[in-house]
């Protein structure tokens, strides 16, 4: 599939969207944007935002906060591990590389990890993603969540912004996992929030939810 | 209009509680002394606060709050059921697990407390069964008041009140 089809060939956003589906849209992002940094600092950023911002609005907000913050992040990994103390199972839903990362090294290493990914979201080959993991990281899924239930298990997931309305956006997997059944079955629902701000353009990879069904948005 | 047209209207629907009605925090201290884990103290509130029908979360907690402020003035002090059934947290049989320790809720039934009313075990165990059936926040909210009423019952048996 090309992102750019529609408007003829432009290699940085056929790129830039198969970057994006192995590795996510933030940690595709963050990898373009320092890449670009390199290359020519804040004009091939700003130039790049004129190339991918519509189409990846992700890729926009990423870009504008980077230049803001030189390049830091906002994300707490930190609270994000407070929040999964005690965990036994942890199911991360949809696929964003670098937040995954943190986790799969943060939590305790007894602890299992699955990841729920390609349910009619973006998504490239899930085999190359978890072989970076060797094994720790099992590919679940839709049918085999209620497998991971369990008043010591969590769901987790990335959040890219909440809005002014507290609607948080995130995977489209994340509602399909997400429901009145799972949430009395998961101690945890939490989100990683990645963006201080949500996307001035709308982000239509991913879906809005209220913040206030994550039982910790960190 | 006439009082006929009037008195033939249907009356208004009750209000539906709002999220913010229910303070959730203020549901996890009355279960501090119930459930020691601060994560599972968390989890099991927020069953019994935010999920389910929003009449049943206001209702939920507003007789928990009650009975712990009973229990409060009273001095008496629910601490967690050593044994005793407990919730659990509701799954298909084709998805059960080995490890299904992690599938109940850290949350008993004191096993003592229906034996106030119903000496007859077989009897007995289907009171507990049904306290503890149905849909989680139910069944959590169940097993809390009745952890709650029995602290309180304990302490009305060392006044040696009857």
């Amino acid at each position: 599939m090309s992102a750019a089809s529609s408007n003829g060939p432009s290699p940085i956003v056929d790129s830039f969207f198969a970057a994006a589906q192995e590795l996510g849209m933030w940690t595709a992002s963050r990898l373009y944007l320092r890449e670009m940094t390199r290359e020519g600092g804040a004009p091939a950023i700003e130039a790049a935002r004129e190339l991918l911002g519509q189409r990846f609005p992700i890729f926009d907000a990423a870009a504008s906060e980077w230049l803001e913050s030189d390049g830091a992040s906002s994300i707490d990994i930190p609270a994000a591990l407070r929040a999964l103390e005690g965990v036994a199972r942890l199911l991360v839903v949809g696929v964003d590389v670098d937040p995954l990362d943190a986790l799969v090294d943060g939590v305790d290493p007894a602890t299992r990890i699955g990841l729920v990914a390609g349910v009619g979201e973006l998504s490239g080959d899930l085999s190359r993603v978890l072989a970076n993991y060797q094994g720790r990281v099992a590919l679940v899924g839709l049918a085999d969540v209620p497998r991971w239930i369990g008043r010591k298990s969590a769901l987790a997931t990335v959040v890219y912004g909440v809005d002014s309305n507290d609607m948080a956006y995130t995977s489209l997997a994340w509602l399909r996992v997400l429901g009145p059944d799972t949430r009395t079955q998961f101690r945890t629902l939490l989100g990683i929030n990645v963006l201080e701000r949500s996307p001035s353009i709308h982000p239509r990879w991913v879906v809005a939810t209220p913040a206030d069904d994550f039982s910790a948005l960190v | 209009m006439n009082s006929m047209a009037r008195s033939s209207r249907p009356p208004p629907p009750p209000k539906r509680p709002s999220k913010k009605l229910v303070d959730r925090e203020a549901l996890e201290s009355v279960l501090e002394t119930l459930v020691e884990d601060p994560h599972e103290r968390e989890f099991i509130a927020r069953c019994i606060a935010r999920e389910g029908p929003p009449h049943h979360q206001a209702a939920s907690y507003a007789l928990l709050r009650l009975l712990a402020e009973v229990s409060r003035r009273m001095g008496a002090v629910a601490s967690p059921a050593s044994r005793g059934k407990r919730t659990r947290v509701h799954v298909a049989p084709h998805h059960a697990r080995d490890d299904d320790d992690e599938r109940e809720f850290s949350l008993a039934l004191p096993e003592g407390a229906l034996a106030r009313i119903e000496p007859d075990p077989k009897r007995r165990a289907a009171f507990e069964d049904a306290l503890l059936d149905g849909p989680t926040h139910h069944a959590l909210a169940n097993v809390a008041m009745v952890a709650l009423i029995e602290a309180i019952l304990v302490e009305l048996d060392r006044r040696g009140e009857r």
